[in-house]
Order: structure tokens, then sequence, then C-alpha cells
């Protein structure tokens, strides 16, 4: 047999997300419909490529085939459960945006010396009481300038990983379930988890 | 031909008609009963189905007659049920569309 079947049920497989046992069962019940139809077609003479294209384009783009059982199987807990996930995405890229400006912060301020990095306009005054918390933060330096553009490189370069990677990495690890939840292929085929 | 609207009638008619059936036998039958009138994706019957079968008005079981695994859909009663109430509707909505064209022509 061909290949022209099993790249549609690819395509099928892939846009039943959400869809669980049902959709599992929907994938089955496919193939069997466009296996049979391919058959048909062979046993009448039909070479196999044709044969599985014919029964493929008889049977609908994949796209419409699945939005038909989404909208069948797809109640308030999947929608709820992608809703989930959308939101679980979107924190997990707020939390790669800012692990990746505490990355270059940090390079820039190897390369051009911390003083290039924070925000304050060159020649800021500073009260003398933050300049006395700047120097406690940083007793190593030797001016009020250099204290605040050491603390202020500390707030854009967080210092301190271990809390910092504790959040994302559940939070990735929970998005993760939730999502593959979506993937779960017949045969208990599963995509690996990082 | 268009068959927006009434494929759940035909499903539940064909399922009567030929008795319990898997989707590749209902489409079979609807395809040769009706000398090809209706050219749908046959994609379609699938959800149509599935929502069939939500709705209580069939069911299904694998079936492993076959050399593949087939779902088997049966009418229950109140699919029967739904198939008189829907047939009846259809027989007014053709009746009333037969007037106008004879009316017309």
């Amino acid at each position: 047999m061909g290949y022209v079947i099993d790249t549609y049920l690819e395509e099928l497989f892939d846009r039943l997300g959400g869809t669980g046992a049902a959709g599992r069962r929907a994938l089955a019940e496919v193939e069997d419909h466009l296996r049979s139809a391919a058959d048909e077609a062979i046993a009448r003479g039909v070479e196999p490529i044709e044969a599985e294209r014919t029964a493929v384009d008889r049977f609908g783009p994949s796209s419409k085939i699945a939005g038909g059982f989404q909208a069948v199987h797809n109640g308030p807990v999947a929608l709820l459960r992608q809703a989930f996930v959308g939101c679980w995405l979107v924190a997990a890229l707020a939390f790669v945006a800012i692990g990746l400006s505490g990355a270059i912060a940090y390079a820039f301020g190897r390369w051009f010396g911390i003083a290039f990095v924070p925000g304050d306009a060159i020649g800021s005054t500073y009260t003398l009481d933050r300049c006395a918390d700047f120097i406690r933060f940083h007793p190593e330096a030797v001016t009020c300038a250099a204290a605040a553009a050491a603390h202020h490189f500390d707030e854009v370069v967080v210092t301190e990983p271990p809390p910092v990677c504790s959040v994302p990495a559940p939070w990735w690890r929970c998005g993760w379930h939730a999502d593959t939840r979506r993937w779960e292929a017949p045969g208990g085929r599963r995509p690996k988890a990082p | 031909m268009e068959l927006r609207g009434h494929l759940d009638l035909l499903l539940l008619g064909a399922l009567a008609a030929v008795g319990p059936a898997h989707g590749y036998a209902v489409i079979t039958a609807l395809r040769e009963r009706t000398d090809d009138v209706f050219d749908l994706p046959e994609g379609t019957v699938y959800p149509a189905l599935h929502r069939l079968e939500r709705d209580g008005l069939v069911v299904s079981q694998w079936s492993a007659e076959a050399a593949r695994r087939r779902r088997v859909y049966r009418l229950t009663s109140v699919g029967l049920a739904a198939l008189e109430v829907k047939s009846a509707q259809w027989e007014v909505f053709a009746t009333g569309v037969q007037r106008v064209v004879q009316w017309a022509t």
C-alpha cells in the first residue's frame, strides 16, 4: 500500500487534539473506511496509489472532518483545558523572556561593565540614605555611583538562580502534562517529556 | 446535491433500512440507493454518526467480524422516534416545494 492514506491519517491525528478516546476511535473508523474504499478500488483494477488518492479525496479535507469531530466531542472540560494550556504557554513565554533579558543584561555587563546595564541617567544623584542602602548591598564599591550601578545590575540580572528556576520548572512540567493529553495516540504513543 | 440539514435524516433512514451497519456500509448504501445523487464528502458522515450517538439516537460497538475492527451503529428506540418526526417534517417540506415547482412550470 502507498503513503496517501497514512499521510491523511497523520494529518487527521494532529487535528484531533483534545478529543481523547473519542478521537482515537474516530481515527480507527476513518482508517477502516479509507482502507476499505481503497481495497475495493484495487479489486476493480485501480492502481493502489490512485485508489488511495481517490478514497482520500472522496472522504474530504482532514481539517473539515476533524472540525466535525471536535464540534461533537469538545465539551466544556476540553475547552477549559485548552484555555489552561493557552495561559500556561503565555506564562512560560514570559518566563523565557525574563530569563533571556537577564542573560543579555549579564552578557552586556560582562562585556561593557556593569555601569552599562543599569537604567539611571548619567549624572543622577542619590540621597545620603539611598546611598547608604546601596553601600550596604555592595560594601566593596568605592563610590556611591558604583554601588548604585552594582545594585541596579543585580536587579536586572537575577543573581539568585535557585528560586527563579524553581518556578518555571514545575510550571513547565504541569503545562506539559495538560498539553500532552491532547496528543495521546493509538498504542499509547506520546511525545517525550522534557 | 446539498445535504445540509438533512444528513441526520438520511443516516437514520439508512440505518433503519439496512439494520446495524458500520459507517462505510451506510455510505455505500446511501450512494447506491440514491444513484449517487448526493455528492457528500464521505468523511462528514462519521462526525454526524458520533453526534447521533451522543444524542442517544444510535448506539455503536466494535465488531471484529471483518479483517479490520469496525464500529457498527444501530438505531435506538429514541432514534426510531426521531426518524418518524424528521420524516414527517421532510414530507411537509418536500410537499411544499413540490407544489411551488408545479405551480411555476
